[in-house]
């Protein structure tokens, strides 16, 4: 197997694995970064939401084939210290109760605002609608968002 | 730091039943260096300017880490800001760490207060010692013992308190209380929010020996392989072997297995796809969703009464004129934790050590001995945080398998279920069948209560022959009923069914408080009367019943009708439902307003929400809680379904045809918390049984049908 070279978190990683291995395996399981969860393996639930190319992906449905060249960024790429504008809002609302699936809201929110820097409450359902907690921190995740955006609250 | 021996452990666990008889305790296990001083098995000085404070209880979300923690340092009076929190191992020594039926906190209250207590006592009385001054001169603050114009710090007082025998301490008054009922953030928020937190799907071994491993099941327990072909599993790049796993022990109930050996997680996943199993089910009970469902109607209609778990019985001779019937079906549950199952095991010749996401480290230790015919101090049992556990996580089978994978290979193994593997082979939630029958006079009003609850009791868990469900699975919402009514008869009864059964979050208050909840609104609107005035005009004041204090219940309905504008809204028109429920030793009232929508169902809008669980613990904590039981009464009512194919296996596997709540249907929660101070009660499951009946009644208003079957829209 030849090896391939992927670029995450603006880094290069050099990886052999088969091109049908997904995106989310390679990160979990040959580069280490468990930030990335692991929630339905079919898209459904979006734990394992990650950017490509600055669009939020599920990397459960990404092969190592599709993302060759890449820009990947991960839940370990989006600060260096959980300083995110996204981050300290889910904090200031003490979002998370389990946290398992929150890498991925908040991927999955920060690839949101990149595209529309002031959503609507209704724009927020929308886009977060393919992201599930099962804990039911909805109501919190929606005002940490727009609080993030707005700076102010919801 | 000291080994515990059984001597010191026997006395511990002799202490935790009632107050702590601390002296004892304590001498078992301080060590006499200084510099280390380890007050008892929670709180530890480091020898230096912090503590470490032990949580024994599992993380899944409840916040039982930031909880427990802010209550041992309040009592102990140490700055939050310098403990360090230990996650225990599964040991006896720390009491019961068996993280279900919402109970981390009212067990603990007294007792960890208690320890904190008599641990700040020791630098009180050392600072004391050493001014030459009396104890109560000395006053505990944030690591300090201050007397008039003198202050030392723990740390400085350390050698010292080391030297003294703890003995029982006061405890603070509420007007003391520093961290207690405040709401803290989550200790952990800084790993939760940077994908930092060590789940068990996260944690691994840094070992080259490391396998990865997972299993294909029978479809239903007792199923064995008739035929393997396991060529294309080969294949898979990654995949190393295929082994075969017998049954794991009686209580777990499961079938032999095939398991897919791997270099990574994803070649066993994708293994398992590739192999080609025949299944021997012939010794398996055949019971699809239809048969289960006749079952269950054959034993509510048995003319031979089921068991009697509650009679109350008026002397006067009371002769109904009308009979309110209704009969309720909920069908069987799956958890669904966003973490699937996953453990990692490393079996030697004489040790086993695991790391996994469990809510019950303690019976997964036991197991783990028993299987592999250890003694328990040769298994160590690590806690990750849990994604989510909801009752299933209590269960050791996906621990056990780990183990047993790792004793065939010789290898550390790690373990991973896919989503499909959760959702298809559970411990669910019975599906139920129930009765209620409410004798009325010539005004309709109530006399008699007769309510008949039919379902597979989960004593399944605990012993192989069950015939009837146990009494405290009655008192889950049933023979638990608050009303008064002049003669009151609870049954139940039992039906065998090959689907295995355990606990979900609040078990059967969920279908109880459904059918109970849903009667008192349809006979409310029967005599078009309030509910709200209904259900406390079945309340006797100032009594208890059935543990139950009827001037809380009174309180927490009087409080969601003023907090809810209930009179006003009603006046406006409002799609109003309202119940109420006790349960977990909580008392719960919602109203949830609904608005129609054209071609739908109506949607959910607005909820309020009356809690008292006495004292709360964490504000912020105890009102996610609130929201999160509500987002999952939600899921249960709208979408939560499981069934039977024709082998008895489970239908669904994922999220697309299991589906549970998702961001949209939020609806704007405003969540009120009763503070009165007395001991603090169960948070993490009582909110979902009293708010699933004043959603479908708020629904049943706006379609004006009544619901008597759960879920509403699949």
């Amino acid at each position: 197997m030849p090896k391939k070279t992927l670029s995450i978190n603006g880094k290069k990683h050099e990886v052999t694995a088969p091109d049908e291995m997904p995106l989310l395996w390679v990160l979990r399981d040959l580069l280490q970064m468990k930030g990335t969860k692991f929630g339905c393996g079919q898209g459904l639930c979006g734990a394992c939401t990650v950017h490509q190319d600055g669009v939020a992906t599920r990397s459960c449905q990404l092969s190592l084939g599709d993302v060759e060249d890449s820009k990947i960024t991960t839940i370990e790429g989006l600060s260096d210290d959980a300083t995110h504008p996204l981050q300290e809002a889910w904090s200031k609302y003490n979002v998370p109760q389990c946290g398992y699936c929150q890498p991925g809201q908040i991927m999955n929110a920060a690839a949101l605002l990149a595209e529309n820097a002031k959503p609507k409450e209704q724009e927020i359902n929308d886009e977060m609608e393919g992201n599930i907690c099962r804990c039911g921190t909805y109501d919190r995740i929606k005002k940490a968002v727009y609080f993030a955006a707005h700076k102010k609250e919801l | 730091m000291n080994i515990i021996t059984r001597r010191d452990f026997l006395k511990l666990t002799g202490l935790t039943a009632g107050g702590l008889v601390l002296g004892t305790q304590l001498q078992g296990c301080s060590t006499k260096t200084p510099s280390d001083f380890r007050a008892n098995v929670f709180i530890n000085f480091l020898g230096e300017d912090k503590v470490q404070i032990v949580c024994h209880r599992s993380e899944m979300g409840q916040g039982i880490r930031t909880s427990l923690i802010q209550m041992m340092a309040d009592e102990l009076e140490y700055p939050l800001e310098k403990v360090e929190m230990i996650q225990a191992e599964g040991d006896k020594k720390y009491g019961d760490q068996n993280t279900d039926g919402s109970k981390s906190i009212r067990d603990n209250w007294i007792r960890l207060r208690e320890l904190a207590a008599s641990t700040r006592n020791l630098f009180e009385r050392a600072a004391a010692k050493k001014w030459k001054v009396s104890d109560k001169e000395c006053k505990a603050e944030l690591g300090y013992i201050i007397c008039q114009s003198k202050k030392m710090s723990y740390l400085d007082l350390l050698e010292e308190a080391s030297k003294l025998k703890p003995i029982k301490a006061r405890l603070k008054e509420k007007s003391e209380f520093r961290y207690i009922g405040k709401g803290i953030t989550s200790l952990d928020i800084k790993e939760l929010i940077s994908g930092k937190a060590v789940f068990g799907m996260d944690f691994e071994l840094d070992s080259e020996e490391m396998l990865f491993v997972s299993l294909v099941r029978s479809p239903v327990p007792g199923g064995k392989v008739k035929k393997l072909n396991d060529k294309e599993a080969l294949k898979v790049q990654g995949v190393k072997q295929v082994i075969q796993l017998k049954e794991l022990p009686q209580d777990m109930n499961t079938s032999n297995s095939v398991g897919v050996v791997a270099t990574n997680t994803w070649a066993a996943l994708e293994g398992c796809k590739q192999l080609e199993i025949s299944w021997d089910l012939s010794s398996v009970n055949k019971m699809n969703d239809k048969k289960m469902q006749t079952a269950l109607k054959t034993e509510l209609n048995k003319s031979k009464p089921g068991k009697i778990y509650r009679k109350n019985s008026s002397k006067e001779k009371v002769t109904p004129k009308s009979t309110y019937k209704a009969e309720f079906y909920t069908p069987f549950l799956v958890h669904a934790p966003m973490e699937p199952l996953v453990a990692t095991a490393k079996v030697t010749t004489d040790f086993c050590e695991v790391w996994a996401p469990t809510q019950h480290p303690q019976r997964a230790r036991t197991s783990i001995a028993k299987f592999l015919s250890l003694p328990e101090e040769k298994v160590k049992v690590n806690v990750t945080f849990l994604g989510g556990g909801f009752g299933r996580k209590s269960q050791p089978d996906f621990i056990l398998e780990a183990v047993y994978a790792s004793q065939i290979l010789k290898k550390p193994v790690k373990l991973t279920w896919s989503r499909e593997d959760e959702v298809k082979h559970g411990f669910y939630h019975p599906s139920a069948l129930q009765r209620i029958e409410v004798g009325l006079d010539k005004d309709k009003k109530p006399l008699n209560w007769k309510h008949k609850s039919v379902f597979s009791s989960m004593m399944s868990v605990f012993s192989p022959k069950v015939t009837e469900p146990a009494d405290w699975e009655l008192a889950l919402g049933a023979s638990t009923l608050p009303y008064h009514f002049k003669n009151i008869e609870v049954q139940a009864s039992h039906v065998e069914t090959p689907v295995r059964r355990a606990w979900l979050r609040s078990v059967h208050n969920i279908f109880h408080a459904f059918a109970i909840g849903t009667v008192i609104d349809e006979l409310a609107r029967q005599v078009s009367t309030d509910p709200i005035d209904f259900s406390l005009s079945l309340l006797k004041e100032d009594q208890m019943v059935e543990k139950q204090d009827i001037n809380r219940l009174r309180h927490v309905i009087e409080t969601v009708r003023e907090k809810s504008h209930w009179k006003k809204r009603q006046a406006e028109g409002k799609l109003l439902g309202f119940a109420h429920h006790y349960s977990f030793n909580s008392y719960l009232a919602f109203v949830v307003e609904v608005e129609k929508v054209d071609g739908e169902l109506p949607r959910i809008k607005e909820v309020d929400c009356v809690l008292d669980c006495g004292q709360y613990m964490n504000e912020n904590i105890v009102r996610a809680q609130m929201e999160g039981s509500i987002i999952f009464g939600m899921s249960i009512v709208n979408y939560g379904k499981i069934t039977l194919d024709e082998n008895s296996a489970i239908e669904q596997g994922n999220f697309d045809d299991y589906p549970v709540q998702r961001i949209s249907e939020t609806p704007k929660m405003n969540i009120h918390l009763i503070d009165n101070g007395l001991a603090p009660q169960g948070v993490g499951e009582p909110a979902v049984p009293a708010f699933i009946p004043a959603y479908t009644n708020a629904v049943a208003r706006a379609t004006g049908k009544n619901i008597r079957e759960l879920p509403i829209k699949a």
